[in-house]
């Protein structure tokens, strides 16, 4: 199995993108620490999901926003566990992708755009160091970061969310760069619009239509895409890569 | 506290019990044993901090082990560093230590603070591939009983032999570190008289010392028919240097047994249970012994790859992995420095891995350790 | 996989002896097949082979000029700088087979070797040994105190080698035939292979200068007669090898005669917090790996611990775990050799003694594969020193000064030898002084530990000093000779 005796964090594991990157791993052998920020039933249900299909899973919660919380949860993972190989910082600050009430870049606060910042940026600064010193013992491991193909073709102008997920991409890559002599690869992934998800419900059939049209593969694209090159991402498939951003998003962003 | 303690421990005692009535109630696919182990391993997640930390570094916790085999392996040079105790040993009922070397820091200990399941996975594993069918047997030991030498692990299992499985002449014939030639010999006689079946006990070198002194005494015997000798420990760096085939080959002249009467045990301070060759067993049934180590139920062994510390496929060479469920006292798995080759029919020790030398111009760890 | 199984002679014989047996071993592995050819040996052949060295250096190589015999040493190892030279590609190709050592290791490596056999760099050795580019070893030169003096070689040199780093071997030879000494060599099978094809290098240069040395490979167990014939007629002994080795060397000489050993050493590295900062530590890990990782830490030039400071931007623990990496990245570049299952044994037990640290609470962290014991890279917390196991295992000890390594060195003084060395330069003299009372006695930059500079003095002593004796001229008999002109006035 790909990811035999290897251990995963994913935040906001519980759901969306997150729960299929989850039951991916857990599927190829990961041990999967499933994160959640509120909703212990539906994490536990998750947990009970992935151990009936043969893998194994614990579910953690934990404000990723929070300095103290994720240093517990890490604690709490080299605990139970002893170690930790591959980290998927998938949390983000809820966002509702709602192309008919989006604020307009008049109409935002600096509250806007701070939540989204502490939702990426300071959620990756918290589980990165709270994480390095367990990743650095290993021979090597594995940092995949969510991002959106947003970044790149803003065909909806989510500022506040743009801003947030721009800076994982930054982030992405300055943390390749210093990482790598730690044996540490850090890549992102850059979804295009994922449905069905809970953020995306808003996002209403016309606005998909469109999106579908423009896209060469003809469709939106589902948790599970994105699950798929997580897995290849955090697998020793992708020996070598590092600082990179894979779209998932059916050719829409062509890098 | 204590309950869990007992709890795990009758959990055992109940599978070395059924054991001894049928091995095929607690065979089942290796299930019963895989689970136990898990238990056991778990039970002393807890309990043992520095198993526990071995665990963690391993990244093999009770979370992510899902069979025996997964189980962490304490390496046993371990016992010699750290106690290695679940109950914790203000005052344990007794401590094994290893015997050999002289500096106190460099012997193994092995705290017990309760000898139920050690008793039991010595009577068992004893009644089936020692006495097969037989209740006693005058059992004469040339290893030394427990009041001679407190603390051996070795000296207890004897001592619990002739308690248990001895007639009432059975006896220990080393006193004050020396083996009693003269009563021996009068024992032996006397037996060899009344045509008893004797089981002679002893540690490799023991035999080599009396093999001197009966060639220094021109004596031989031809020992009674059912008779056999036991033989454990091979030799490690103790003694003079004798093949473990030219003793048994010198065993057979001087005592007049046969190669198949002579049997041969698997133990350490560090675990709780041994293994035996399958000569008595085979000789009771009127077949051929392979001389192969044969486990008892409640133990499993694996042997790895030096290289990757992965399971090896039959048949080919590697280091022994011990799983003990009589060992939930300290670590249920337990890393070996011998050698040894796993067939179907039971493991081949070829004795410890010697120190590697440069093979350049660097002074290597093992040669500078020698020249120290 | 290349099948074909290569033929190699491992020995080197003078010219006029001809008419012997012959024995071959074929070494088979996974890198391919070589089977090397020597002769039978007898205690016969060794006495036959010392007249016939000792002769040719009576007749040919005394009279021959420190200076000619660096130009055909010279012209020898020009002949190696070619790729296309046929005896390097033999020896690139079975080499790898003998030692197990990578193959693109190898050849890098002996290239850089080679090199210094150049003339420039031979006519540097002498010069900075004895000066006057040697021409004392030719002639009576005028000394220091009023006469002449000059240096002579011994009448022959029986050099025992040992141990499979590629062409370590060569430092003696050359240096014996530099003192004009015939050598009689006893090979070992475990690299018999350099020393024998550059003897043949040079007498396709100089047939004669070659048949000055005899070179046979015997295994020391079966050999004692042989090596007491050969210690019995030599003047001075030349042995590389374990403690074992170089005492019952020394105890068959006996107290007359002239014994060089060149015994197995400790290397180690040290990296102060100045040479730590942020820019500059990935030059760093890159040499250090290298250091570590050439010839499998075999050579006795390699670091076996590594010191370093804390107080500068990467931490110890940091660096130390970077170090992982970069041997990581070594080992995918040039694999280790396979190893015995000693070696692997030694190595398991070594993680396992350091993994007992690790959890019994010193501050002690183990880097490592799970998957193999290709690499293997100790933290230690605390400052102490642990020999290695080799073969790519390292243990690194954080100090808080590099001050604090004088104490925890001291014991192996006997062993030490090379140190890498990373400290600004107002460190550097004091720091360097400090080693060498404790028996340092060669400094190098961290990435440099495996490469010596010609004119270095192996494991401390002198290469050509040690081994000549030498005739003076007193001014006194010089004075007088004038008097016994028969034309003086």
């Amino acid at each position: 199995m790909l990811l035999e005796n290897k251990v995963a964090l994913v935040t906001g594991g519980s759901r969306g993108i997150g729960a299929s990157i989850s039951k991916k791993l857990a599927l190829a052998g990961a041990f999967v620490v499933v994160n959640y920020l509120k909703n212990e039933a539906r994490a536990n249900e998750l947990v009970e999901e992935i151990e009936a299909d043969g893998g194994r899973a614990l579910a953690i919660v934990a404000d990723v926003r929070d300095e103290v919380a994720v240093q517990t949860m890490i604690k709490q993972i080299e605990q139970q566990l002893g170690v930790l190989h591959i980290v998927v910082n998938n949390a983000f600050t809820p966002y509702e992708f709602n192309p008919k009430n989006r604020k307009m870049l008049a109409d935002l606060t600096w509250f806007d755009y701070q939540s989204q910042i502490d939702g990426s940026a300071r959620a990756l600064m918290n589980v990165m160091q709270a994480g390095l010193p367990v990743l650095k013992r290993n021979a090597s491991s594995k940092v995949v970061n969510l991002t959106s193909d947003l970044v790149n073709i803003p065909a909806t102008p989510y500022h506040d969310y743009v801003v947030g997920k721009s800076a994982v991409m930054g982030l992405n890559r300055s943390m390749a760069v210093e990482l790598g002599a730690f044996g540490i690869a850090v890549n992102a992934i850059a979804p295009g619009l994922t449905y069905p998800t809970e953020s995306s419900q808003f996002t209403k059939r016309d606005v998909r239509d469109a999106i579908i049209e423009k896209t060469p593969s003809q469709r939106l694209t589902t948790p599970e895409d994105v699950a798929g090159t997580a897995l290849y991402l955090v697998s020793d498939l992708s020996a070598n890569v590092t600082g990179q951003c894979l779209f998932v998003d059916g050719g829409l962003h062509m890098g | 506290m204590r309950n869990k303690t007992t709890e795990i421990q009758d959990k055992i005692l109940t599978f070395i019990h059924e054991s001894a009535e049928d091995t095929s109630k607690v065979a089942g696919g290796g299930h019963r044993f895989s689970n136990l182990a898990l238990d056991v391993f778990s039970y002393q997640f807890q309990k043992n901090e520095p198993y526990r930390k071995l665990a963690m570094l391993k990244g093999k916790t009770p979370l992510t082990v899902r069979s025996w085999k997964d189980i962490p392996l304490m390496p046993i040079q371990a016992f010699k560093a750290v106690d290695l105790t679940t109950v914790g040993s203000p005052e344990p009922e007794d401590v094994f230590y290893s015997s050999g070397t002289t500096n106190p820091e460099n012997k193994s200990k092995h705290y017990l603070s309760d000898l139920t399941v050690w008793n039991a996975s010595m009577k068992v594993g004893f009644q089936k591939f020692v006495m097969g069918n037989r209740d006693k047997m005058t059992i004469f030991s040339l290893f030394p009983g427990e009041e001679e030498n407190p603390n051996s692990s070795l000296s207890r299992y004897i001592d619990t032999a002739i308690d248990f499985f001895g007639t009432p002449g059975s006896q220990s014939f080393v006193q004050n570190g020396k083996i009693d030639y003269d009563g021996f010999v009068q024992a032996l006689e006397s037996a060899i008289q009344k045509e008893e079946e004797i089981l002679i006990i002893g540690a490799s070198f023991s035999y080599v010392h009396l093999l001197d002194w009966l060639k220094e005494q021109k004596k031989n015997w031809q020992l009674p028919k059912g008779s056999f000798l036991f033989d454990t420990g091979g030799f490690k760096g103790k003694s003079k240097e004798v093949g473990m085939e030219d003793l048994y080959a010198a065993m057979e002249e001087s005592l007049g047994v046969k190669r198949n009467q002579i049997l041969n045990m698997y133990g350490m301070t560090e675990i709780s249970s041994q293994c035996y060759d399958d000569a008595i067993i085979k000789a009771n049934a009127g077949e051929a012994p392979s001389y192969l180590k044969q486990t008892p139920d409640w133990v499993h062994v694996l042997v790895l790859d030096p290289e990757t510390m992965k399971p090896l496929l039959d048949g080919e060479k590697g280091i022994l992995a011990y799983y003990d469920l009589s060992n939930w006292e300290s670590c249920v798995g337990i890393l070996t420095e011998d050698m040894a080759i796993k067939t179907e029919a039971g493991f081949q020790l070829l004795g410890r891995a010697k120190g590697a030398e440069a093979k350049g111009c660097s002074i290597a760890l093992d040669e500078l350790l020698k020249v120290k | 996989m290349n099948k074909t199984v290569t033929t190699i002679p491992v020995y080197h014989l003078p010219s006029v002896i001809t008419g012997l047996e012959f024995e071959e071993l074929t070494i088979e592995n996974a890198h391919g097949s070589v089977k090397m050819v020597s002769p039978v040996l007898s205690t016969d052949l060794i006495s036959k082979l010392v007249v016939s060295v000792k002769e040719k250096q009576r007749a040919y190589l005394k009279k021959q000029t420190t200076a000619q015999i660096i130009d055909v040493i010279g012209e020898a190892a020009e002949k190696w700088t070619d790729p296309n030279y046929h005896l390097r590609q033999l020896a690139l190709k079975t080499l790898p087979i003998v030692t197990g050592y990578d193959a693109s290791m190898i050849e890098l490596e002996l290239k850089r070797f080679i090199r210094l056999f150049r003339k420039k760099n031979l006519r540097r050795f002498v010069q900075s040994e004895i000066g006057l580019f040697g021409n004392v070893l030719d002639d009576f030169q005028p000394n220091a105190s009023g006469g002449f003096s000059k240096f002579y070689g011994p009448d022959l040199i029986f050099q025992v080698f040992s141990g499979n780093v590629p062409g370590i071997q060569l430092w003696t030879l050359v240096t014996a035939l530099l003192v004009k000494s015939p050598t009689i060599g006893k090979l070992t099978f475990a690299e018999a292979i350099m020393p024998s094809l550059f003897v043949s290098s040079l007498a396709e240069v100089d047939q004669e200068l070659a048949d000055s040395i005899a070179l046979v490979p015997w295994r020391s167990e079966e050999g004692k007669a042989l090596e007491e014939v050969a210690i019995e007629k030599a003047d001075a002994i030349i042995v590389y090898g374990g403690e074992k080795t170089v005492n019952s060397i020394h105890e068959k000489v006996g107290p007359n005669k002239r014994v060089l050993t060149y015994g197995y050493k400790i290397g180690f590295a040290a990296i102060g917090k100045e040479a730590l900062t942020t820019d500059r530590y990935p030059k760093l890990l890159d040499g250090l790996a290298a250091d570590i990782a050439l010839y499998d830490q075999q050579s006795c030039l390699a670091p076996q611990s590594v010191f370093i400071e804390e107080g500068g931007a990467v931490s110890p623990l940091e660096f130390t775990s970077m170090l992982k990496n970069a041997l990581a990245n070594f080992q995918s570049k040039h694999p280790r050799a396979r190893l015995s299952e000693n070696e692997l044994m030694s190595i398991e037990s070594a993680r396992q003694k350091a993994e007992i640290e690790a959890f019994t609470g010193a501050e002690t962290t183990v880097f490592k594969i799970e998957k193999n014991l290709d690499y293997t890279v100790v933290y230690h917390g605390r400052v102490g020193f642990e020999p290695s196991p080799l073969n790519r295992f390292i243990n690194v000890f954080a100090v808080s000064s590099l001050d604090e390594i004088l104490n925890v060195l001291t014991p192996y003084a006997q062993y030490l030898q090379s140190a890498g060395l990373a400290v600004a330069p107002k460190r550097l003299f004091r720091l360097a002084d400090e080693l060498g009372a404790v028996g340092v006695n060669r400094i190098a930059a961290i990435g440099e530990m495996n490469h010596v500079p010609s004119g270095w003095h192996h494991d401390g002593g002198f290469n050509l000093l040690d081994l000549v004796r030498v005739t003076d001229i007193e001014a006194s008999a010089e004075y007088a000779s004038e008097s016994f002109d028969s034309d003086v006035e």
